[in-house]
């Protein structure tokens, strides 16, 4: 069986996370990544306005970050109860499919495989979602940079959806009187639908295994290389500037 | 601009338009949808510019530019996209 790097990227800023991906990118080894989004952030998709998408004086006053991700989708609140992962391989490896469905799809198996270990069953919907109990509990972005795959997505081990509904801009129509009840008729998180807490150490280890399995590969724990880093940090100014994030 | 919304299976398209009596001025084509390749979302922006503001035109563009461009937008169809467009008007 092929093998595959790992890096458990730990607390990361969402502009430091697509500057490592494209750093990986650049070098090409396949790598897994898993991380959490520190400080929280709104993070809006790379075709979204963020005018449209985001209440930005609610960001404000809650002291949240705006920023953009290169890669499509719709806009999110990314807080550190998530686990996120993040996968960078060029189509040639075979890791990841060169289609961008059949990406979704591939992903959308690991993620299934992971809830399958808590006796969840995730069933893959639309596009990019996975949910449980018709319920989302996975979302998932992909883009293309270098001539390598970026495949990335959530699942949401718990989540602060108050926070969530205050700084989108969710029609009126669609929440009606709802508040809160609108996200909760929508989405789920590990928590709600096992009835427990479930620690970060248990969804990573779910997430590991769920992945090899999908990507048909066997992991082992490595580190960033000194150019990836070297890399990365010059790329984070270009994730972290008015122009990218207010582009459109 | 004129705006509008237009709900999909590949998500959710937002249209800006500008035109005059006959053609497309300015578009802006945002939403939480996935089009690759992604720099060709603009490039199609452009190459509306001048189009007529008939279904027939604009399906022809769009449809001309995904064979051409060999454009993946999962969900999103440019019939979708010709249809906000037209919503905007």
């Amino acid at each position: 069986m092929k093998r595959m790097r790992f890096v458990d990227l730990g607390y990361i800023s969402l502009p430091m996370l697509h500057a490592t991906e494209e750093a990986i990118a650049i070098t090409g080894e396949p790598t897994f990544m898993l991380w959490i989004a520190s400080p929280p952030t709104v993070n809006v998709g790379y075709f979204q306005s963020v005018e449209q998408e985001v209440n930005i004086k609610a960001c404000e006053e809650l002291g949240l970050i705006i920023t953009r991700r290169p890669s499509g989708g719709g806009a999110v609140l990314f807080d550190e109860r998530e686990l996120y992962y993040s996968i960078v391989a060029k189509p040639e490896t075979g890791i990841l499919p060169k289609s961008a469905s059949a990406c979704f799809k591939r992903a959308g198996e690991g993620l299934i495989n992971a809830l399958k270990i808590f006796g969840l069953e995730g069933v893959f919907t639309g596009v990019n979602d996975v949910q449980v109990f018709g319920k989302k509990i996975s979302g998932n972005a992909q883009t293309n940079m270098h001539g390598a795959k970026v495949q990335h997505g959530t699942f949401l081990v718990d989540f602060d959806m108050e926070t969530m509904l205050k700084v989108l801009k969710i029609p009126k129509e669609k929440i009606a009187d709802k508040g809160i009840k609108f996200v909760e008729e929508r989405m789920i998180t590990l928590k709600k639908a096992l009835g427990r807490d479930v620690s970060m150490e248990e969804a990573k280890d779910a997430l590991l295994k769920g992945f090899q399995k999908a990507l048909n590969v066997e992991f082992y724990e490595g580190e960033l290389s000194e150019k990836e880093k070297a890399l990365a940090k010059k790329f984070v100014k270009k994730y972290e500037s008015k122009e990218w994030i207010f582009r459109r | 601009m004129k705006h509008a919304m237009h709900k999909v299976k590949g998500g959710l398209i937002r249209i800006s338009l500008n035109h005059d009596a006959k053609k497309i001025k300015k578009i802006i084509i945002t939403g939480d949808f996935f089009f690759y390749p992604e720099e060709d979302l603009e490039n199609l922006e452009k190459i509306l510019i001048g189009t007529k503001l008939e279904e027939k035109d604009i399906l022809n563009v769009i449809k001309n530019f995904y064979e051409e461009k060999n454009i993946e937008s999962p969900g999103l169809t440019p019939e979708d996209l010709t249809t906000a467009i037209l919503k905007a008007l």
